[in-house]
């Protein structure tokens, strides 16, 4: 089904960028009767930012932040009671944030666009979006190859529309973004400068990179039909990981004892205790998909599949059982709590794992 | 006009030999020296007419009740057939009992049952049916391979544990949850499309015959340990059918009440029954004109037959009054049917005009309905002058009255005119006449006029209640329908803005962007609890095409992505040739706030955004008639009050040269009008379809009583008489029949107030306040005004009391 896209963008562009090039071209131009780009268009203030979805949430020192559609971000200074829309210049669906500490942190989100903070998530500013994005890829390309540049140039036809997918703050230089189609970008200077990587684009045979998180100075990448790779912590040198399982992951969980968690489709949770070399199944009892999961205050784990329910562990991952947030409705991103509990964000805004139904 | 008293120049003569016969104008001779002819002539038309009544159908349909020249309407009809797509459906929702969910085997039978059941059902639109057992009904899942699914009743179920548990999966991962099986688990949708045309035998739907089937199946289901719930608009149509028929009901109960009225005001049978016959012709003959003139009765028109019968009525009555005196004094009943024609053709004519005037004015609202109405009305008082004004005199100048009425008659008049007591009622509202109970009684109007506005100014616009506002409140309808939005995503309250693209281009990205847009401004407004449109499925397909990753929601501008979401987009959505985009908003109820703010919000974004390659059009679904009705009434409400009352301040004028006399005749309509208004904000009525109506109703049918009072004062005012003894006059030949009218006329519409149709109810509630009150306020306010505005020739008129009086 992927490949089915895929192809169809390729035979988009093939047929003559045309037609692609004509919808970016409208919606930059902007003749007078249309509505603004999404990538130009500031996020509108709504009292329905926190309640609609949310993909991702972030700790910015005590201050809860989380990213959602329409360039929604909203902060919370009270533990998630109460939330203030944050100041966003673009209106694409944002789908990953990260801290590097209390003031500075990024935010990755469709069409290419990261985004960045320095007064801890109140007001953003873009850095990149993907017409950058395809045009430093094409300058790396060429830089590397001049003819292996087709595809970058097809990339640049196609214009912003892929989506990163996560982003992980190694610290307040240092920050690290996947998404679509093996796209991957690292910075080392706070984002002056989004560096493509190459290695990555390659590595990943055109594969969606769902998540990236950090073990001692590797990251590890999770992402569609069984992707499970090992990189530096500046997106090179990819080390493709046994594959386990032909389905896509989700999302990876690094334990306190540096286990690693690896699900996705279909409740398929594998876990590593030796960095990744190798791979053993848990049964989790479920064929519902794990979207994503964390480490608790506490030390356990706590998954979310996508109807809602929460699975936590209290042995590194080894056994799980079904746990209910307040409310229940699909989650995309989570965040553990100072207090033992979790937050979950999802179709519906906000939801909380509380500490006692964790117990 | 003549005065029916003993010195007004009509001598009684009790022998018919005595008796010029050939007196009288043109129309009197014609009239009563052919009386066989005229009778029998009666009875031909009367035959005619009850056959014709006959094929007299009742119907509701809705196009009539929505404004049919308002843009918002003409944009809805020129896209009708685009927007039919799942307009005209029933959801049936068939709920477990107790605690139970839907995961039984017992449930899942009677389920499968009442799915055959309404399979059968006449109308239904088999092909699209769609619940848990109809094979449309799929779940979808992303496995390693792909997309897989299937029916979400496994093959071969049966009933088992394992087969149940397996079902429970299917529903989870269908998709339905919210849609056809309710979020508590408890119950599931049965959704039905109907077809309009029947394509077989072409006939078009028979909402009653379908209605009827229904309730057989909720009966025959109920017995079996299910509840069925069925909202939909052709269950309204078959409610408000079953009402219509209650509300013919109630015509009997009228006719009782009024004989009974008709009886104790008269004690004679004979002339209570010749009142009541040529009433009832008058009415037959209406009801047998209406399929001639391509009629049908409608709940709206309903009320016709009601308001003709009560003026015939009170007309009838009043001329069975004549009579009765004049019998009473000693006539002989033919002449003393001719001295009442005489006397009262003109006035009755006068006062039917200015009924019929306040009906016409009526016709100015675009509203089908109302029109409809006023043009029934409007005939239906014609016929009155035939069978109330000319018939009936006639009927009685053979019947005569009783002996004894007649002669009871005028024993109070008689009493009166020797200084004896007076009644005690006639007393009292002759102080009004005098300045010190004149002056508070225009002072406590004014004050109470004063608070009537205030109140009046909270006035709404539209319908008020949740639900089916055709129903009440607490009907069957209006339960299941809150149970199904309580437990569903559904809302009763559509509002559809239509987007019109070029052939071909209705989803692409710059389009879908304003679409989005839009919904994004809408889902601002309190009064929105949701929007869809194919822009929002296409953010959800997104997801679904990349592995259900809720990440991926978002409208990427990617025309092959756009174009592989609208493949799988249901019909209702956009339709066949791409020319047309349906943005639907759900709003959590039909107020006029929230509508206002719905089109406000519309409106401007179309001028913003309009432009040759999307046009954003208001409106359809029942929220977007809803507010173009709103509109409409609004409007038409201060121009039928401009008109009813310059109309009737005319009609006045002509009648009585003299301003002064207008003035009296007037205030005390505006009086009882702004009373109505402030009425309607106290019970919660909103100002719609049905409530519009009654205030022309009310004026042109109120202004009889203020006709009837001040134009025997005017007479002897004229001829020298006191205020007092001027007004003690109309009160005695007049007066009794304006109490007789008022009371009539409110127990004409007094039974509505139980009608099971909501606006009827409205509108017997508002139309027995504003006959009864323009009654109290003609007999009271009306000589308060009088005393300060007529200054007759006499200069003590004024200052005259009762000492000046024989």
């Amino acid at each position: 089904m992927k490949k089915t896209i895929i192809a169809l963008c390729v035979c988009l562009a093939g047929m003559g960028g045309a037609s692609a090039h004509a919808v970016e071209a409208a919606a930059n131009q902007a003749p007078s009767k249309q509505v603004a780009d999404t990538l130009e268009q500031k996020a509108l203030p709504s009292a329905l930012a926190a309640h609609s979805m949310l993909s991702a949430i972030a700790m910015a020192g005590e201050r809860l932040v989380a990213v959602g559609v329409r360039g929604h971000v909203v902060y919370s200074d009270d533990q998630g009671r109460s939330w203030q829309q944050a100041s966003v210049p673009v209106t694409v669906t944002l789908t990953g944030v990260c801290f590097a500490d209390a003031q500075t942190g990024w935010a990755v989100g469709h069409r290419g666009v990261i985004l960045k903070t320095v007064d801890g998530g109140q007001n953003w500013s873009k850095q990149l979006d993907g017409r950058q994005a395809a045009a430093r890829i094409l300058l790396a390309r060429e830089m590397q190859d001049p003819e292996q540049s087709a595809d970058a140039r097809r990339l640049q036809m196609e214009g912003a529309d892929k989506p990163f997918l996560d982003i992980q703050c190694v610290d307040r230089q240092h920050a690290v973004v996947v998404g679509a189609y093996g796209f991957g970008f690292a910075t080392r200077d706070g984002g002056t400068d989004w560096k493509p990587s190459l290695e990555l684009l390659d590595g990943s045979e055109q594969r969606h990179v769902n998540v990236a998180r950090q073990l001692h100075d590797k990251l590890y990448l999770a992402g569609e039909l069984g992707m499970l790779l090992r990189m530096d912590a500046d997106l090179r040198q990819l080390e493709p990981l046994g594959e386990p399982y032909a389905g896509s992951f989700f999302g990876l969980v690094v334990s306190g004892k540096g286990c690693l968690l690896a699900f996705g489709l279909r409740g398929n949770l594998f876990r590593s205790t030796d960095a990744g070399a190798s791979w053993q199944q848990v049964e989790l009892g479920t064929s519902k998909s794990l979207t994503t999961g964390i480490n608790l205050a506490d030390g356990a784990i706590l998954l979310v599949d996508e109807s809602g329910t929460g699975w936590l562990s209290r042995d590194d991952g080894l056994r799980f059982r079904p746990v209910k947030p307040n409310r229940q409705f699909p989650f995309a991103g989570l965040l553990a709590t100072a207090q033992g509990g979790g937050v979950a964000v999802g179709v519906n805004g906000v939801a909380f794992f509380e500490p006692d139904a964790l117990r | 006009m003549g005065i029916g008293t003993s010195s007004d120049g009509f001598e009684a003569i009790a022998s018919l030999a005595d008796f010029d016969k050939y007196s009288g104008n043109r129309l009197e001779r014609l009239l009563f020296n052919h009386r066989f002819w005229v009778i029998g002539f009666c009875l031909l038309l009367t035959l005619v007419f009850a056959l014709a009544a006959t094929n007299l159908r009742l119907n509701a349909s809705f196009l009539k009740t929505i404004p049919a020249n308002h843009p918002f309407v003409l944009n809805f009809l020129s896209h009708g057939d685009d927007l039919k797509g799942s307009a005209n459906s029933l959801r049936i929702a068939v709920a477990s009992r107790g605690e139970q969910d839907i995961f039984t085997a017992e449930y899942m039978e009677t389920l499968r049952q009442i799915n055959d059941d309404l399979y059968l059902v006449p109308g239904v639109d088999r092909a699209f049916m769609k619940s848990l057992w109809t094979p449309l009904t799929r779940w979808q899942g992303v496995t390693e391979e792909g997309f897989d699914g299937g029916p979400v009743v496994p093959d071969g179920f049966d009933g088992s544990p394992a087969s149940l548990e397996t079902l429970r999966a299917n529903v989870e991962r269908s998709g339905e949850i919210g849609q056809l099986v309710a979020r508590d688990l408890r119950s599931s949708i049965v959704l039905i499309p109907l077809l309009d045309i029947d394509p077989k035998t072409g006939e078009a739907l028979d909402y009653q015959t379908l209605s009827d089937a229904l309730e057989q199946i909720r009966t025959r289901y109920q017995a079996k340990g299910v509840d069925i719930h069925i909202i939909g608009f052709a269950k309204v149509m078959g409610d408000l059918i079953a009402g219509l028929q209650a509300v013919l009901g109630f015509f009997a109960v009228a006719v009782l009440i009024t004989s009974a009225i008709l009886y104790y005001f008269t004690r004679c049978w004979r002339s209570t029954l010749v009142v009541q016959g040529c009433t009832l012709i008058g009415v037959t003959w209406l009801l047998g004109c209406l399929p001639l003139l391509g009629y049908e009765l409608n709940p709206y028109s309903i009320l016709v037959p009601f308001l003709v019968y009560a003026i015939g009525v009170s007309h009838g009555a009043q001329k069975m009054n004549g009579i009765m005196q004049d019998v009473g004094r000693g006539t002989h009943k033919l002449i003393a049917a001719r001295y009442t024609f005489r006397r009262l053709f003109a006035a009755g004519i006068t006062a039917l005009l200015a009924d019929v005037v306040g009906f016409a004015v009526l016709t100015i609202v675009d509203v089908p309905v109302i029109q409809e109405l006023a043009i029934i009305a409007s005939v239906g008082v014609g016929i009155l002058v035939f069978t109330n004004l000319a018939l009936l005199p006639i009927m009685l100048s053979f019947t005569g009255v009783s002996a004894q009425a007649a002669a009871r008659s005028l024993k109070s008049e008689a009493g009166a005119e020797q200084g004896g007591a007076r009644h005690p009622l006639v007393q009292w509202l002759d102080r009004f006449t005098a300045p010190r109970a004149a002056t508070i009684a225009i002072v406590v109007a004014l004050g109470v006029g004063l608070f009537a506005v205030l109140v009046g100014k909270e006035l709404k616009v539209g319908d008020l209640d949740p639900g089916a506002p055709e129903l009440r409140a607490d009907s069957r309808y209006n339960q299941d329908n809150q149970f199904v939005i309580g437990h569903y995503q559904a809302s009763s309250d559509v509002f559809v803005v239509m987007v019109e693209t070029p052939a071909g281009q209705c989803v692409d990205y710059a389009t879908l962007r304003k679409v989005e847009e839009l919904e994004w401004r809408l889902r601002q407004l309190p009064g929105v609890e949701g929007t869809s449109s194919i822009a929002g499925l296409a953010r959800k397909i997104n997801v679904g095409m990349n592995e259900g990753n809720l990440k991926w929601n978002e409208l990427p501008p990617n025309q092959a992505m756009i174009n592989a979401a609208a493949i799988r987009s249901p019909r209702e959505l956009f339709n066949d040739t791409c020319d047309l985009l349906s943005v639907y908003a759900y709003l959590k109820d039909h107020k006029a706030d929230t509508l206002d703010a719905v089109v406000d919000v519309t409106q401007r974004f179309a001028a913003e955004y309009n432009d040759a390659d999307a046009r954003f059009l208001l409106a359809a679904g029942n929220a977007g008639i809803e507010s173009a009705t709103n509109i409409v009434v609004k409007q038409a409400n201060g121009q039928m009050l401009l008109g009813v009352y310059l109309a009737v301040t005319l009609l006045c004028f002509v009648a009585f040269r003299s301003w002064r006399a207008v003035v009296c005749a007037i205030l005390p309509l505006i009086l009882t009008s702004l009373l109505a208004e402030a009425l309607m904000v106290k019970l919660d009525m909103g100002l719609k379809v049905a409530t519009l109506p009654v205030v022309a109703l009310g004026v042109g049918i109120g202004v009889d009583y203020a006709l009837y009072i001040l134009s025997v004062t005017l007479f002897w005012i004229k001829r020298g008489a006191t205020l007092s003894q001027a007004y003690y006059q109309a009160l005695m030949f007049t007066g009794r029949v304006v109490v007789f009218t008022g009371l009539t006329l409110s127990l004409g519409v007094v039974t509505w107030i139980f009608s099971p149709i909501k606006f009827q109810a409205d509108m017997g509630v508002l139309l027995t306040f504003m006959f009864l009150c323009n009654m109290l306020v003609a007999l009271v306010l009306v000589p308060a005004l009088a005393c300060f505005m007529l200054k007759p020739a006499a200069p003590l008129a004024c200052a005259g009391n009762r000492e000046v009086l024989v």
